[in-house]
């Protein structure tokens, strides 16, 4: 038997011996490589799945790129980088006479080649996909507005272009379509801008222009598809899809493009820039999100970020859990390695017993963890599968799609090698200070003994009057042995830290991406928990506030609240805005000048043409009343009749995507939040002035000054509001707004939240009453609050996000409860000697037990004072480097959790120690004494 | 006036073939303010008897009756209040908490039974002990002779009727360890204090009022000294 063998013996004869830890140990790293299989293997599988699921909503298509010449196509498909291309063809308008909705009077008719058929995921409702060249399919949304065709019917395509032109004085801007005409202009209609019937005021200062193409064809309909995802509902016309055949018409043709998705930047940027201007491409971006290769950095980061900071997690709570495995292991061998060490076992190969343990658990472990890994990757991309496609509206892809495992050689590779490095390191130290450890040293087992020869101790009388004996001995413990409870402070420190500074950063990245990604196209909504239907309407306050008032009267309905809300109702003056409202507008803008803007531009270019526009929504007087109280506002102002009381809404954001600048490109994403929109004072007042038809007012205006009865944020009003935008909102009550929308003559909307007991016949009835009014288009809108606040990718992917997220803290928890678990456990079993003295002193189970309890409150003192700047260091360094990125924000720390859970750890802590400490009154360690 | 009796008994360790009689129906009785010696060969169970009868480890059977109470029918919570009030133990290797200093060291029993801090009565003890000096030191800064000075400190320092100690000088030198047996036997005069000594050394074991020998788990002589002790002026019977 050689040297090394021995060595490798008496490590075996020790783990066998000490199965307990060694098990504790063995579920430690198994955990370790389950985590790290989950990163690496379920990073590729997650992201793989999610993107087949995508593309069945979004279609297979990397970037497109419309309207390009037959040369520009052959140069794109030239390119190094591009895999595959499919061609359609847009051949625009054309008249639709059978169309049942005077809104949609046209078809919208492209032509697309069997692989576009393939990549637009086009589903067939009735009938079947076009295989010749006069063949067509119809958008089912035709037939289920009203549309007089059937498949057999024939089309005529007597295709054409549709223009707009404004022969007004004034310039026209259509907000939502990014489209604006100057007076005289004429431009291409936008796909998306919708049909203005006979007699719209539209007419009054535009015509729409019909350009021929020259493409007549008469087409034949097979079948009706479902609307394609780029149909827009409020466009003027439906999609209508051809066969192209093996040759497009002459003319220009649309190109969508398969590619290496890490060259998406660089093609955005180079490539494909120089072939075609870059309001010709499109980057299929919810699709190459999974793969951090969208065309917007700030995603990309975000999903970079999240697997960076998984890994760095898991990375250090397994270093710290199997460090001190090690340590307290190389505690307890210390006799015998002192003895293998008097019989000649040189430094090297006490090393070596070490590392020799640390494989022997290392090697099992990796198959066992590897394979749990995928089990739970497998498991749980099946399990949240029909959650996430639920939530982006896409249910049938997950049959379509089945989970498959993706399973690199790098993956696996990765997951070897960090699970090693991350063992070897953790052994590393405890193995050289067991390499250095002296042959009586080792013997004495007074390795660990941290006492100073000049140090004195002196007795604490009142600390003992205070906690008796058994504090005596805790203090003594954490004061003199500080040494032995390191593993313990340790774990705890690491416990405390992995929780703060994980869920801080989850929900830093969490409200990161929920900022950058949300839908601001919202207006303010009424705080979720209140409602489980709606009815709103722009327009038609009176009917809507009829059915409201019979809806109060109903049983089975309750918490019923109605609500008047308007965009842009009124403006008040530039004085108003703060400071930090200009300071944050100006840092936004400057994004879009790279160059520079200087402060006199910005004054006279945006402050002086600043609209200072103000938002509105109401509330009835019993809530408006609550939310008073809930901002410590003023209830004077309230008193007062001879004011018009309203709240400030003062949180405010600007961002790069929510404020944009004709023409130019933002040179980095930038998000800015607002704490203060306005700088005036309570009780102020507040300008507003109301347009109103010119027989009320001949300037058109009326002067409506508020008064500040309180300043509302997203945290004291979040329960009844959420407000989003960049907008100037103010808050006021229901009579208030009734009588703004008298003097203006209409304007705002009204909402009608409500909750109803869906077994009640009557509430039955009159909710599929209020459909059917829907279904009429009689301008009343209804939902539930499922169907109104649909999820989109963006808000899945922040929710999966926040899913994973759990997990993994879910899984490091129960990683830093093991270590905790094996500190506790393996410092009690140290102490077994001192344990057994006392017991031969005359110290009770119960008087031990409090003893260890104190000394546990001291350890968790300490460690939370070791751990508190630890954590405002990491999470200041992340705010850093977050908001360096991102713009500035504040992130809520979840303190409340993070408290919770720190309570929790303290309980299980003494819980281990009541543990281990009956376990040791029943165990007889008199022999320690001999 | 007899403070300790033990009948019968009997300590077994481990079960079936691999069992072991530790003890093998011991009985013997201690008056109060008796000095005994133990002796007896390596294994032969000596210091399984002390912990008998210190309460620190049940027996298989038999009995241990200390001032008319058989302790080992008392269950843990009362044995370990027993023996903080009646019982004082030394050991070879001092068996000092490691982070209590020396003060702190001798009130341990005192304080585990919730009473008040004696400073008047600590400051004779330490000083009785000679350690004045390195009250402040914790264990690990002290020499053998003074940690078993302490450990002595802490056996008496709460007037226990009987002390027990397992080899007190088996880790110390020749000297020292006089020291240590004078220290013992002063306490056991002064204090009538009943003294039992587990010992190897057999001019140690000679200086007790009474010898017992024990081997393989039974005791095979059990004499009064009978020689006059000079120093002590005392006599003794062999």
């Amino acid at each position: 038997m050689t040297n090394r063998s021995i060595v490798h013996q008496v490590t075996r004869r020790y783990m066998h011996s000490q199965i307990g830890r060694t098990r504790i140990s063995f579920i430690g790293i198994v955990l370790m490589v389950t985590l790290m299989t989950c990163v690496f293997v379920g990073k590729d599988t997650v992201l793989a799945y999610f993107t087949e699921i995508t593309e069945t909503h979004y279609g297979k298509w990397h970037m497109a790129v419309y309207d390009i010449t037959e040369s520009q196509l052959a140069q794109i498909q030239a390119l190094s980088g591009v895999k595959e291309t499919a061609v359609s063809q847009n051949l625009h308008y054309t008249a639709f006479p059978q169309s049942g909705d005077e809104l949609h009077p046209y078809l919208n008719l492209r032509t697309y080649s069997d692989k576009a058929f393939d990549w637009m995921n086009i589903q067939v409702v009735e009938g079947r996909l076009p295989v010749q060249e006069d063949e067509v399919v119809i958008s089912y949304a035709a037939i289920e507005d009203g549309a007089q065709v059937a498949i057999g019917d024939t089309i005529q395509a007597d295709c054409f272009r549709r223009y707009i032109e404004n022969f007004g004085v004034q310039d026209t801007i259509f907000p939502f379509l990014s489209f604006s005409l100057s007076s005289g202009e004429r431009k291409e209609a936008p796909a998306d801008l919708g049909f203005f019937p006979e007699g719209d005021p539209f007419y009054e200062g535009h015509r729409e222009i019909h350009e021929e193409t020259g493409v007549y064809h008469t087409y034949t309909v097979t079948g009706f598809i479902e609307a394609p995802s780029y149909e827009n509902r409020g466009s003027a016309a439906y999609t209508a899809i051809g066969w192209m055949g093996e040759e497009p018409i002459d003319g220009n043709v649309n190109c969508s493009i398969r590619m290496d998705t890490s060259q998406v930047q660089e093609y955005l940027n180079r490539e494909l820039a120089e072939i075609v201007p870059a309001e010709q491409i499109e980057v299929n971006n919810p699709v190459l999100a999974f793969d951090a290769s969208s065309s917007d950095d700030m995603i990309n980061f975000l999903a970079v970020a999240g697997q960076i900071f998984f890994l760095l997690l898991i990375s250090l709570v397994s270093i710290i859990l199997m460090y001190n495995l090690f340590q307290l292991s190389f505690a307890e061998r210390c006799r015998y390695l002192g003895m293998l060490s008097s019989v000649g076992a040189t430094a090297r190969q006490k090393r070596s017993s070490v590392y020799d343990e640390a494989m022997c658990l290392l090697l099992p472990a990796l198959p066992i963890g590897v394979l749990l890994g995928l089990g739970i990757v497998y498991g749980g991309v099946g399990l949240l599968s029909p959650l996430a496609a639920g939530m982006m509206g896409v249910e049938h892809a997950v049959h379509a799609v089945p989970v498959r495992l993706r399973i690199t050689v790098w993956s696996v590779l990765l997951t070897i090698g960090f699970a090693v490095v991350t063992v070897l390191l953790s052994s590393l130290l405890p193995a050289v200070r067991i390499s250095k450890t002296g042959a009586i040293e080792g013997i004495r087992g007074n390795v660990e003994s941290s006492v100073r020869k000049q140090s004195r101790h002196r007795l604490s009388e009142r600390w003992i009057g205070w906690f008796g004996a058994e504090g005596m001995l805790a203090a003594g413990f954490l004061t003199n042995q500080k040494k032995k409870s390191r593993g313990i402070v340790r774990a705890l420190t690491m416990f405390f830290i992995v929780l703060s500074v994980t869920m801080y950063g989850g929900q830093a990245v969490s409200q990161m991406v929920s900022y950058k990604l949300r839908d601001t196209s919202q207006m303010g909504i009424m705080g979720e928990d209140d409602w489980e239907y709606m009815l709103t309407a722009s327009g038609h306050i009176e009917t809507v506030e009829a059915i409201a008032e019979e809806l109060s009267q109903m049983e089975g309905i309750s918490r019923l609240q109605v609500s008047y809300e308007g965009l842009w109702i009124g403006e008040t003056e530039e004085k108003v805005f703060s400071q930090e409202y200009w300071d944050t507008f100006y840092q936004v803008l400057s994004q879009y000048y790279p160059e520079g803007l200087s402060k006199q531009e910005f004054e006279t270019e945006y402050v002086s043409n600043h609209l200072n526009l103000v938002n509105m929504i109401s509330v009835d007087t019993e809530r408006f009343r609550q939310m008073l109280e809930s901002v410590q506002g003023d209830l004077d102002v309230w008193d007062d009749p001879g004011t018009i009381p309203c709240i400030v809404f003062q949180t405010g954001e600007f961002s790069t995507d929510s404020y944009r600048v004709w023409g130019r490109q933002p040179s980095s994403y930038q998000f800015l939040e607002i704490s203060r929109m306005t700088d005036l004072d309570m009780g102020e007042e507040l300008p507003f002035t109301i347009s109103v038809p010119e027989e009320i007012a001949e300037d058109g205006s009326v002067q409506m000054p508020l008064t500040i009865a309180g300043f509302g944020t997203n945290e004291t009003l979040g329960k009844w509001l959420e407000l989003h935008r960049d907008d100037f909102w103010v808050i006021t009550t229901n009579e208030i707004a009734r009588k703004i929308n008298a003097v203006r003559g209409g304007g705002l909307d009204i909402t009608v939240c409500f909750q109803a007991e869906e077994e009640n016949t009557q509430v039955q009835a009159k909710l599929q009453q209020l459909n059917r009014l829907q279904e009429q288009d009689s301008g009343i809108y209804f939902a539930s609050k499922e169907t109104y606040l649909p999820e989109t990718i963006p808000a899945v992917l922040s929710g999966m996000f926040g899913l994973v997220m759990k997990g993994f803290i879910g899984i490091s928890s129960v990683i830093c409860f093991l270590n905790l678990y094996n500190s506790v456990g393996g410092l009690m079993l140290e102490r077994r000697k001192e344990f057994a003295t006392l017991k031969s002193c005359g110290m009770t189970g119960r008087q031990l037990f409090r003893m260890c309890r104190y000394e546990l409150y001291l350890i968790f003192f300490r460690s939370i004072v070791i751990a508190v700047p630890i954590i405002l260091f990491l999470c200041k360094g992340m705010e850093h480097v977050m908001m360096g990125r991102f713009g500035h924000f504040t992130v809520r720390f979840p303190l409340g959790l993070v408290l919770g859970i720190g309570l929790c750890a303290m309980v299980l802590t003494v819980c281990i120690a009541g543990i281990c400490c009956r376990r040791n009154n029943k165990a007889d360690h008199y022999e320690t004494f001999l | 006036m007899e403070i300790l009796r033990c009948e019968n008994l009997t300590k077994l360790y481990g079960q079936g073939d691999s069992q072991t009689v530790a003890l093998d129906h011991v009985s013997f009785s201690v008056e109060k303010g008796e000095f005994v010696s133990i002796i007896g060969p390596s294994g032969s169970g000596k210091s399984t008897l002390l912990h008998l009868l210190g309460g620190v480890d049940r027996p298989t059977s038999g009995q241990v009756i200390i001032g008319g109470q058989d302790i080992h029918k008392l269950n843990e919570n009362q044995l370990a209040i027993f023996r903080r009030r009646h019982i004082g133990l030394v050991y070879q290797f001092y068996n000092l908490i490691p982070v209590l200093n020396v003060d702190e060291n001798i009130v341990l029993p005192h304080l585990l039974d919730g009473r008040k801090m004696d400073r008047e009565r600590l400051d004779q003890m330490v000083a009785y002990l000679g350690l004045t000096d390195r009250r402040n030191h914790l264990p690990g800064q002290l020499s053998g002779g003074q940690q078993q000075r302490v450990s002595i400190g802490r056996a008496l320092f709460s007037h226990p009727a009987l002390m027990l100690c397992d080899e007190p000088t088996g880790n110390l030198d020749r000297r020292t360890g006089e020291e240590i047996v004078s220290l013992l036997k002063e306490s056991n005069r002064t204090m009538q204090q009943t003294l039992i000594l587990i010992t190897h050394d057999e001019r140690i074991a000679l200086q007790a009022d009474r010898m017992i020998c024990i081997e393989d788990g039974r005791i095979v002589r059990d004499e009064r000294i009978r020689v006059l002790n000079s120093a002590s002026g005392k006599e003794a019977s062999l």
